[in-house]
């Protein structure tokens, strides 16, 4: 081989790595890197302009009694919002993984749906449902004089943010408790212990991991969350670090600079729970074997087993079915003061008047396209690109191929918040003109699902033995060839699963949104977020019914497809 | 399977070049080094087996000539073609080295049926289908699975996918044939029948191939020659029965499992046999060697060299020890024995003879011939 043709080979192999690092660059260096910078100059960050001289004033002012209010106030909520969210999810999980309920079927699928339900929309139906005075429980128990409850509080907040944050320990705490290898408690059983010593001795430490990990998770997620605050917060003067940091950008001009202090903290705080989290859940694998089909322990509930199912019931009644009658109630009522319990029930104060304005209301009808759009394009454009990322890392042998490992991970750690306006202010200095089109938004959403992307594509091409590849590339083919016969079709269902979870991921998000759009690229969170805003109860409810429609169809639909991986 | 030319080995002439020829082969991966200069040469139509413990450098050896590895330092030539050469820049890459490789996990491709995994070389070489389907069939039929063909490769059984592994490997009819520990996850049944079937085929064919295993049995059964690998580096290279009677150091004996192996050191030395005293007791074995006094030794006796007697048997020369027997073990078609000499020093012993079974706690003669004693140095 010649030396140009070495040079030119050695260039080319260089090529889409570089290509890759480039677009990490611009997704997630340059945001987090723009909002450090406006954190301390003294200039509102504008496009063509990056001058100002530095200053400490915006962290300096953070000492400020408001600020640190917020900063407790967010620590409180995430701290009781976790430990509901634990109390449900782990309940759940145990229940649903181990023990003989009744519809265990039905538990495990209580476990996941609040996923699929935007904080958004449950923060606004338990509005509905607890609100002071007109909230529909306080209506229902003013006869008997119980009409005491108040969601717009702290407690409240508390309260709906563990209902909604329940899942995700569910999924991890689930996942461990069914993969354990039962001999693990059989032998601790066969040796002498009870029923309860085994639980403390072996399972509980077992998945120990799992709860911690997954209760940081939880705690990051409430701590950056900025809808359910917000919906609930606002009417008592609650506020939080993410809602703050939106009043400062939202102010008459913009505390922009202030901003993004408050939200350089948020994601300093936020770096901290990620990495813990990381390294907790990194010392996972002993609780599990892999690659033999085990059947998980179960414990007898004898007469508990109702107690069980029945705790399961009411956490679906208290996430999904009364939200759900609550936005029912919102959306199909032709007259929104209600002056007693029984007009709930009075057939002719409903009708269609709510939804048919909301359906041909243009901002709804663009706003559903617009989600469309973007949801999908996201989900398309992110899976070719975390698969590239993905395929980078775990084949190539080129060196700063774990660069892109931590580089695409790297949106974790950044509240959406504090995301959307990095990317506002990164595309003010690149010469795209996309702000104001739907295409920043497409950006923003990719940048802040990578992680979730990368991460089950990667998982899925670690999954492929390489012999797989090499024994094709010794057969004859070249390296492309045989990633086309041989790689793709292996993970494609993976590879759709990826796509279809970015999917439902990008229809769902508000936050990283709230500054990226213009009248016309409003989103249907916006949409409904806007209705809110405006007082318009009733549309948010509409709004909000066919939103959870949509996202259920995409989620049923990426439900049966993944069945039909599992089957064939 | 009827031969075809391109099987046909080529004509032996006086400066025939090797089939394979491996010159300053080494390895880094890093820091460490896997192989180390390797020089090795391999004549058309044998196998080597490559024997040695995990992280002895055989698998990458193997791997570099296939060229799924590329190599710090040497050269590789297969058939006089030039395939690696790192002073020229040379790497002709994996896809056109037409060399087949059954991989440790036979790397079926299980979104493909049977036929299509047997086929995809052909198909990769553009060949007419006609011919394809022809080829594959041929080959299908030559490792049994005639039948097979339209099965989905995710449902046949390790034994099965076994064999289609070595058809697609055999199908382009390759110069050189590869096998990466190819038996090592199957049972031990299994196992024993594909060794035979497997040194069928390969004669059958005549196609030249390299045995990568840490399973010494295997290797002594399999081979033409067997290299002992160790930390990179070729031990000892030779035909199986040399060198399981002749090994030449304690690592070699010890790998093809010969159990019987004593430090010492050389008592005297007369005329041809030295007698050497084992450390640790009183006990001094006479061995055809040639090592000056004081030399430190291990002595190495193969266990199926050891003869079991009744004390009261006739004397015959050689080493005599007195022994207690310390566990026996019936394993079908031998007896094995472990028999106490003295504290420091026990036989295992392999008898083949049903005539007398001694059972624990009997005391006993064993008997070696000097001629069977080997001193080996480290």
């Amino acid at each position: 081989m010649s030396v140009l043709q070495q040079t030119f080979r050695r260039s080319t192999r260089y090529l889409p790595m570089s290509v890759i690092l480039l677009i990490l660059a611009v997704l997630a260096v340059l945001p987090i890197g723009m909002l450090i910078y406006a954190s301390i100059i003294d200039v509102v960050p504008r496009p063509g302009s990056t001058g100002g001289a530095l200053t400490r004033e915006w962290y300096s002012n953070i000492a400020n009694r408001a600020y640190l209010v917020a900063g407790r106030n967010s620590m409180v909520i995430a701290i009781g919002g976790t430990s509901l969210a634990l109390l449900f999810g782990t309940g759940l999980a145990w229940i649903g993984a181990r023990t003989d309920v009744p519809g265990k079927s039905i538990v495990a699928l209580a476990g996941i749906v609040p996923l699929f339900v935007s904080s958004l929309v449950g923060a606004l139906a338990w509005s509905f449902l607890g609100s002071p005075n007109q909230g529909f429980l306080n209506i229902l128990l003013r006869p008997i004089g119980l009409d005491v409850i108040n969601v717009y509080s702290i407690p409240g907040i508390i309260f709906v943010f563990g209902l909604y944050y329940a899942p995700y320990s569910f999924l991890l705490v689930y996942s461990a408790l069914s993969l354990m290898n039962p001999e693990l408690e059989e032998s601790a059983h066969t040796h002498g212990a009870t029923n309860f010593t085994v639980m403390r001795i072996v399972t509980l430490p077992l998945v120990a991991p799992a709860i911690i990990g997954g209760g940081l998770l939880t705690f990051a997620l409430i701590l950056e969350n900025f809808s359910v605050p917000t919906v609930l917060g606002t009417p008592a003067g609650v506020n939080t670090l993410p809602t703050f940091i939106y009043r400062l950008m939202n102010a008459a001009p913009p505390d922009a600079n202030q901003a993004a202090a408050v939200g350089a903290l948020l994601m300093a705080l936020l770096v901290v729970i990620v990495f813990v989290q990381r390294k907790v859940l990194s010392r996972r694998e002993y609780t599990t074997v892999a690659g033999k089909g085990f059947r998980p322990r179960v414990v007898t509930l004898g007469r508990w087993r109702w107690a069980g199912f029945a705790f399961a019931a009411t956490y679906i009644f208290l996430a999904v079915v009364l939200p759900l009658m609550a936005l029912l109630q919102m959306a199909f009522r032709n007259n929104l003061y209600i002056a007693g319990a029984a007009e709930l029930f009075d057939p002719s104060a409903f009708g269609l008047d709510t939804m048919i304005d909301v359906l041909t209301y243009s901002s709804f009808q663009t706003g559903i396209t617009n989600s469309v759009v973007v949801a999908v394009s996201a989900a398309l454009l992110g899976v070719v690109f975390c698969f590239a990322m993905a395929f980078t890392v775990a084949r190539s042998k080129l060196p700063g191929r774990q660069v892109i490992e931590y580089l695409a991970m790297v949106p974790v750690a950044v509240p959406a918040i504090v995301m959307g306006m990095g990317i506002l202010w990164a595309w003010f200095l690149l010469p795209l003109p996309i702000y104001g089109t739907l295409a920043i938004l497409v950006f923003a959403y990719i940048g802040r699902f990578m992680p979730q992307g990368f991460t089950s594509i990667a998982a899925s091409i670690r999954q492929v033995h390489t012999d797989l590849e090499e024994s094709a590339v010794v057969s004859g083919a070249s390296k492309t060839r045989s990633s086309l016969e041989v790689t793709v079709p292996l993970i494609r269902s993976s590879v759709i699963a990826a796509m279809l979870l970015l999917l439902i991921l990008s229809f769902r998000e508000l936050s990283v949104a709230l500054f990226l759009f213009t009248t016309d690229t409003r989103v249907l969170s916006i949409v409904i977020f806007d209705f809110w805003n405006g007082g318009s109860l009733g549309r948010a409810a509409a709004a909000s019914l066919l939103y959870s429609a949509l996202l259920t169809v995409i989620v049923l639909a990426a439900r049966r497809w993944m069945g039909v991986k599992q089957a064939g | 399977m009827t031969s075809t030319a391109a099987h046909e080995a080529p004509v032996a002439g006086e400066d025939a070049v090797a089939e394979i020829e491996i010159r300053n082969l080494t390895m880094k991966y890093g820091d460490t080094v896997a192989v180390n200069d390797l020089d090795l040469d391999m004549n058309s139509g044998e196998m080597l087996v490559l024997l040695g413990p995990s992280g002895c450098g055989k698998t990458s050896t193997m791997r570099s000539i296939v060229g799924l590895e590329t190599p710090s330092q040497g050269v590789i030539r297969i058939a006089g073609k030039t395939m690696f050469d790192s002073a020229k820049g040379v790497s002709v890459p994996p896809d056109k080295r037409g060399i087949g490789m059954v991989f440790q996990s036979y790397a079926i491709w299980p979104h493909k049926t049977v036929f299509q995994n047997v086929a995809f070389p052909l198909r990769m070489q553009r060949l007419p289908r006609t011919e394809i389907r022809e080829r594959t069939e041929e080959m299908l039929e030559t490792v049994g699975l005639k039948d097979e063909g339209s099965r989905g490769a995710s449902l046949l059984s390790g034994g099965q996918m076994q064999r289609v592994a070595l058809a697609r490997s055999l199908v382009m009819r390759p110069r050189v044939l590869l096998l990466d520990e190819p038996l090592s996850n199957l049972d031990a049944k299994l196992r024993d029948r594909l060794r035979f079937e497997l040194k069928d085929i390969q004669q059958q064919i005549g196609v030249t191939s390299v045995y990568v295993t840490h399973d010494q049995s295997e290797a002594l059964a399999l081979a033409d020659r067997v290299a002992v690998m160790r930390e990179g580096e070729v031990m000892q290279l030779g035909e199986p029965m040399s060198l399981y009677d002749r090994p030449q150091t304690r690592f070699v004996a010890d790998f093809l499992g010969v159990t019987n192996l004593f430090p010492g050191q050389v008592a005297s030395s007369d005329g041809g046999v030295n007698t050497v005293r084992l450390d640790g007791c009183d006990t001094e074995v006479a061995a055809v060697a040639d090592r000056p006094a004081g030399a430190e030794v291990s002595v190495c006796v193969r266990p199926d060299a050891v003869t079991i007697d009744d004390p009261a048997a006739p004397r015959s020369g050689g080493n005599r020890f007195s022994g207690v027997v310390h566990a026996s073990s019936f394993l079908g078609t031998h007896v094995r024995y472990r028999i106490d000499v003295d504290d420091a020093v026990s036989f295992d012993v392999v008898t083949f003879s049903r005539r007398k079974i001694f059972a624990r706690g009997d005391t006993v003669t064993v008997s070696v011939d000097p001629a069977d004693v080997r001193l080996l140095s480290e």
